[in-house]
C-alpha cells in the first residue's frame, strides 16, 4: 500500500510540471537550510561599518546591509532559521492539531463532543496571525516563543478539518462494511480511515508551511519574533525597511527569499492534487 | 412444535428503530421517525426470507438493525450459533442485542451484510487481495499459511479470476464488484447473510447472474438469507418466505406461493399489480394507488395504509389492525383480510 | 405520416485524456410522429448520449463526429447536428419544440427556486406572454399532469415534494410549450413501483391528449411493453434490433434481445431452475476492436462474427436486426 501512495505522489508531480518547479525550489531551500551556515562566504554577524549599504558586487553578491554585513551570508543562515521554525511549528500545529482532530472526529456524538467543537469554532474566529501575535506577546518576544505561538495558532484549523473529515469518513459505507466483518475501532482508524485522510493532511501541511514562514516574518517584523542580530528573513526586512530612504535595495533579497519559498509550497500543493483523489476517477 | 424451534436460525421480536427529530439550539427531541416499528419474524436454517417494500418502508434500516450496524431502539434478536466462536457468553442460543461489543465482533464471523452499492462499500485504496484477506486477518485465521489458497477458492466461488487480485474496485464493472462483495461476505463461511438490495444497482442481464450466484452459494454453503429488495419479481424468484413492509411495519408475511397466489393485504395486491408485465398484449388493469407514501415521521392514524387503500372503511382510520394468522403461517394486518378477494399475481 | 426525427450514421466520440471513447458508433433511427419509440439498453450502451445528441446537450469532451439528425416540422427539415448548441435557433427548439425529462427529478430541478417559478420561466422563455398569463398556464398544466392541489402548492420548493410529484412537475415543465417531441430518459427508474405506475399512465394520456411524439429510454422491458409502439434495442453504441413492440416480445431475433428477455426474473417462474443469463460483462465502448460487439457473450456466435460487423438490415417488413444469423 505504501508503494502505491508513493507512486501516486510521483505521478502527480510529473503530471503537473509546474509543481516540479516548486519541488526543486523547495529542495534547494532545504539544502540551504541545512548546509547554509557552512557555505557562507563571510561571517553573517561580522559588522563592517566602512562597507555599509553596498549594492551587489563581486565581493558581496547580495550587497551589504546597514551594518556592513554580507547579505548573502545572512540570507543563507536565515534559510536555516526559517527551516527550523517551520519544522517545529509544523510539528506542534499539525501533529497536535491533527491528532486532536482525529480523536474528536472519531468520538461518538455527545454533549462533550459538541462542546469541544464549539470551543474550537470560537478559537477559529480569531485570524491566524492575530492569534499568533496574541500568544507570542503573552509568552514574550523570542524566536522560540514565536515558534510555539505559530504552532499553537494553527491547531484550531487542523482540529476543525480533521474532526470534520474523520466524522464524515466514519459514516461512509466502507467503514460500516469494515465493522460488519468485525473490525475493531483501532483497525478502522489506522488501517482504513488514516490512509484516506493522509492526502488532506499533506496538502494542508504544505500550505501551513507557507503560512508559517509568512507568520514568522510578520512577527519578527513587528518585533516580537526573532530578535537581532539573528538573520531571520523577517527581521532583515524590518531592519532594511527602516533604512529604505537611504538604501532601498535592502528589502529585496530577504523578500525574494520568502517569496520563492512560499511560492514553492503553493506550487507543490498543486502536484499533490493527483495524490488526493486518484482512485475516484 | 419443539422440532420447529430447533430449526430456527434467527428470531426477531418486537424490533424497533426510532430516529429522534431534533430542533432548536439545544437540539430538543420534538418527534420520532419510526423507521422500523415493531417487526417480528423467524427464519429457518437454509431458508431465504424476502423483505420487500418501497422506499422509506424501513427495510434497509431493519436489515442493519438486525446485525446491529445500527443500534435497535427496542426488541430482541435471538440467534442460534453454529460455529465455535469462543464468546464470553457460553450458550449457543444468544440475543444479539445483548452481546458485548467484543462478542459481537466475534459473532460477525457468522453473520454478514452485503451492500446495495458495492463500490462505496470498499475502501478505495485497497485492492481485491486486501479486501478479501481482511476477514481472515481480523479473526486471526492467517497462521495456517494457506490464506492464498483460501482466497483463490473464494475467487472461483464467485466467478472471478486470480489476476483480479491486484486490481482496485474502481477498475471493475458493477457486477464484478458485487461478486467481490459477496466473496468477502462468505470468506469465513458465515451462516446468515443480510443482503440489502444486492442487485438493484446492476444491469438486468447481470442481475440474473448475481441472483444465480446467490442461489448457488446458498446450496453450497447452507446459507440462510434475509434478502431485501424493492423489486417484487426478484423477491418472488429467490424467497421461500416473503414479508411485505410499509412505513416501518410488516403488513403481510407468508410463504412464497401463498403470498403471490393468495395475497391478503391490499398493499400487497397493489404492489403486485404495479409491476409492468413484459408482455405488450397483457390486459392492463392496474390498481393505481392515490397519492404518495406518507412520511415516516408523521404516519396516518389507525392502519397506515388507509389513506391510499380502496377498501378502507371507518375502522381503518381509527384502529391499527390486529394480527390475523391463516393457513401455513400466513400473517396479515388488515381488518378485512378474511372477507377481501384480492387479485393474485398473474 | 412522415418521420419527426431521422437519424443517420450518427457517431459521437468522447475525447478523453488517454483515449477516444465511441459512445455512439453508427446509429440509424427514425422516430415516427405521434408514436412512442422505446429505446432499451443497459449501462454504457449510449442511450442517454443519444438523447442528449438530439437536444444538443452532449457534455464535453463529447462531440458529434459524423452523421445527421434531421428534425422535420413545419414542412422544413433541420439538421440538428449542424446547429451550434448555444445558438438562438437551438434554444428556440429546446423546451419548446423538443423537451426532455430526466431520471433524477430531485437534481433536475433548481433547489433554490420554487416549482411554479421554474415552469413560468420556461413559458416566458419561449412565448411572449406576461406573468399572469404564464401563471394561469402553469396552474393548468399542473392540473393536467395530476399534480395535487396546484393552486396552493404552485410555489412549493423541490425539497418539499416527493419523487412522484417532482417527476410530474418535470413533465409539466416539458409539456407546457406543447413540444412536438418529448424525450424521457429513464423517467421512472428512480421512482417506487406504485408511483411509477401512476406516472406511466400519465405519460400515455399525454401522448393521446397532446399528440406528442415520445422517445422513451429505459432498461426495463416491462415498462417498454406497456409504453412503446416501437422498440430499438441498443448495445454498446449501436442499435442491434428495431421492431414494433409486439414483434420484439413475441419474436425477438437478436441473441442479445433474446438474452435480455429470458433473464428477467418475472418470466422465469420456476424457482428451482437457475435464471437464464447472458454470460460475461458488458464491454466498454471501443473495447471490441473488430466484429460484432456482442460476439464474446453470444450463445450463437459464428466465426464470421469475430471479423465482420453486421449491419442493421430488414429481416421482415417492420423488423430490423443486425446479426449474421439473419443476413
Amino acid at each position: 500500500m505504501k508503494d502505491s501512495l508513493l507512486k501516486l505522489l510521483i505521478k502527480g508531480f510529473l503530471k503537473r510540471k509546474i509543481s516540479l518547479v516548486g519541488l526543486v525550489i523547495f529542495l534547494f531551500f532545504i539544502f540551504c537550510g541545512i548546509f547554509g551556515s557552512y557555505l557562507t562566504p563571510y561571517d553573517p554577524y561580522k559588522t563592517k561599518f566602512s562597507n555599509r549599504y553596498e549594492l551587489p558586487n563581486n565581493k558581496n553578491l547580495f550587497g551589504t546591509d546597514w551594518a556592513g554585513r554580507d547579505v548573502l551570508s545572512r540570507v543563507l543562515v536565515g534559510a536555516g532559521i526559517t527551516l527550523k521554525i517551520s519544522i517545529l511549528a509544523l510539528c506542534i500545529g499539525s501533529v497536535i492539531g491533527g491528532i486532536l482532530g482525529i480523536i474528536i472526529g472519531f468520538m461518538k456524538n455527545s454533549l462533550l463532543k459538541m462542546l469541544i467543537i464549539q470551543i474550537n469554532d470560537i478559537l477559529l474566529t480569531f485570524p491566524f496571525l492575530v492569534l499568533a501575535i496574541l500568544i507570542s506577546a503573552l509568552l514574550g518576544s523570542s524566536l522560540n516563543n514565536a515558534i510555539i505561538a505559530i504552532g499553537i495558532s494553527r491547531i484550531p484549523r487542523y482540529v476543525r478539518i480533521f474532526s470534520l473529515v474523520v466524522n464524515s469518513e466514519k459514516n461512509k459505507n466502507y467503514v460500516i462494511s469494515a465493522i460488519s466483518i468485525g473490525a475493531s475501532n483501532m483497525r478502522i482508524l489506522f488501517y482504513h480511515i488514516l490512509p484516506n485522510i493522509l492526502p488532506i493532511f499533506l496538502v494542508n501541511t504544505v500550505l501551513f508551511f507557507a503560512l508559517t514562514i509568512i507568520a514568522e516574518a510578520t512577527l519578527s517584523f513587528i518585533g516580537i519574533g526573532a530578535q537581532p542580530p539573528l538573520p531571520s528573513w523577517g527581521l532583515m526586512i524590518r531592519q532594511a525597511s527602516e533604512n529604505m530612504l537611504v538604501y532601498p535595495f535592502g528589502v529585496i533579497p530577504p523578500s525574494i527569499a520568502i517569496l520563492l519559498v512560499v511560492l514553492s509550497a503553493n506550487l507543490m500543493s498543486d502536484g499533490l492534487r493527483e495524490f488526493m483523489d486518484p482512485k475516484l476517477r | 412444535m419443539k422440532k420447529e424451534k430447533e430449526n430456527i436460525l434467527i428470531e426477531v421480536n418486537g424490533l424497533k428503530k426510532y430516529f429522534p427529530i431534533k430542533k432548536g439550539i439545544f437540539q430538543q427531541t420534538v418527534g420520532q421517525i419510526k423507521a422500523v416499528d415493531n417487526i417480528n419474524f423467524k427464519i429457518k436454517f437454509g431458508e431465504t426470507l424476502g423483505l420487500v417494500g418501497e422506499s422509506g418502508c424501513g427495510k434497509s434500516t431493519a436489515g442493519k438493525s438486525i446485525l446491529r450496524l445500527i443500534e435497535p431502539t427496542e426488541g430482541n434478536i435471538k440467534y442460534n450459533i453454529n460455529k465455535s466462536l469462543q464468546l464470553d457468553q457460553k450458550f449457543s442460543k444468544i440475543d444479539i442485542t445483548k452481546l458485548t461489543s467484543k462478542d459481537l465482533r466475534k459473532l460477525r464471523q457468522e453473520i454478514q451484510y452485503i451492500f446495495q452499492d458495492p463500490y462505496s462499500s470498499f475502501n478505495p485504496r485497497k485492492n481485491v487481495e486486501s479486501i478479501l484477506s481482511e476477514p481472515f486477518i481480523i479473526h486471526g485465521f492467517i497462521h495456517n499459511n494457506d490464506l492464498k489458497t483460501k482466497i483463490h477458492n473464494l475467487l472461483s466461488d464467485v466467478g472471478l479470476k486470480p489476476d483480479h487480485l491486484k486490481r482496485f474496485p474502481h477498475e471493475f464493472s458493477g457486477g464484478q464488484r458485487q461478486r467481490i462483495g459477496i466473496a468477502r461476505a462468505i470468506a469465513l463461511k458465515p451462516s446468515f447473510i443480510v443482503a440489502d438490495e444486492p442487485v438493484s444497482s446492476l444491469d438486468v442481464s447481470i442481475q440474473s447472474q448475481i441472483i444465480n450466484l446467490f442461489k448457488t452459494l446458498q446450496d453450497k454453503y447452507q446459507l440462510t438469507y434475509l434478502f431485501i429488495s424493492h423489486d417484487l419479481s426478484v423477491i418472488k424468484y429467490i424467497s421461500d418466505t416473503v414479508a411485505v413492509m410499509y412505513l416501518g411495519k410488516i403488513v403481510e408475511m407468508a410463504n412464497n406461493e401463498n403470498l403471490f397466489s393468495n395475497p391478503r393485504h391490499p398493499y400487497t395486491e397493489s404492489l403486485m399489480s404495479a409491476i409492468p408485465v413484459p408482455n405488450p398484449k397483457h390486459n392492463d388493469d392496474q390498481i393505481l394507488l392515490k397519492g404518495d407514501v406518507p412520511s415516516p415521521s408523521n404516519p396516518p392514524t389507525g392502519c397506515y395504509f388507509h389513506p391510499r387503500c380502496k377498501y378502507a372503511k371507518e375502522i381503518c382510520k381509527n384502529e391499527y389492525p390486529p394480527l390475523q394468522i391463516y393457513d401455513n403461517n400466513h400473517h396479515v394486518f388488515c381488518h378485512f383480510s378474511s372477507s377481501l378477494q384480492l387479485r393474485p399475481l398473474l | 405520416m412522415y418521420n419527426l426525427i431521422d437519424i443517420s450514421s450518427l457517431h459521437v466520440d468522447f475525447h478523453l485524456e488517454e483515449s477516444i471513447v465511441p459512445a455512439i458508433n453508427g446509429i440509424d433511427l427514425a422516430v415516427k410522429r405521434e408514436k412512442i419509440l422505446g429505446i432499451v439498453g443497459e449501462s454504457g450502451c449510449g442511450k442517454s448520449v443519444l438523447a442528449l445528441s438530439i437536444m444538443g446537450l452532449i457534455p464535453s469532451p463529447g462531440k458529434i463526429t459524423n452523421g445527421k439528425i434531421l428534425f422535420n416540422h413545419n414542412n422544413s427539415e433541420i439538421d440538428l447536428t449542424k446547429i451550434d448548441s448555444n445558438s438562438q435557433l437551438m434554444r428556440n427548439i429546446r423546451g419548446n419544440k423538443i423537451s426532455m425529462i430526466f431520471q433524477e427529478p430531485m437534481t433536475s430541478l433548481n433547489p433554490v427556486f420554487n416549482i411554479g417559478d421554474q415552469i413560468i420561466e420556461t413559458i416566458r422563455l419561449h412565448q411572449k406572454v406576461n406573468y399572469s398569463v404564464s401563471k394561469q398556464r402553469t396552474l393548468k398544466i399542473l392540473n393536467e399532469v395530476g399534480f395535487p392541489d396546484p393552486a396552493t402548492r404552485i410555489f412549493d420548493y423541490p425539497h418539499q415534494l416527493s419523487g412522484g410529484m417532482l417527476q410530474r412537475v418535470m413533465i409539466a415543465m416539458a409539456l407546457v410549450c406543447k413540444p412536438l417531441l418529448l424525450i424521457a430518459d429513464e423517467p421512472t427508474t428512480a421512482l417506487d413501483v406504485t408511483i411509477q405506475a401512476q406516472v406511466l399512465k400519465l405519460m400515455n394520456e399525454i401522448k393521446l391528449r397532446f399528440k406528442t411524439t415520445i422517445i422513451f429510454i429505459t432498461h426495463d422491458l416491462g415498462v417498454i411493453a406497456k409504453m412503446a409502439d416501437e422498440v430499438a434495442i441498443m448495445y454498446v453504441g449501436k442499435i442491434v434490433e428495431h421492431a414494433p413492440v409486439n414483434e420484439i416480445f413475441s419474436n425477438p431475433k437478436h441473441p442479445y434481445t433474446i438474452g435480455l428477455l429470458q433473464s428477467m426474473p418475472t418470466l422465469n417462474r420456476q424457482r428451482n431452475k437457475p435464471l437464464s443469463t447472458i454470460k460475461g460483462n458488458v464491454p466498454n465502448p471501443g473495447e471490441i476492436k473488430s466484429g460484432c460487439n456482442f460476439y464474446p457473450r453470444c450463445p450463437k456466435v459464428m466465426s464470421r462474427c469475430k471479423k465482420e460487423e453486421p449491419l442493421l438490415l430488414n429481416s421482415s417488413k417492420n423488423q430490423k436486426v443486425s446479426c449474421f444469423l439473419y443476413n
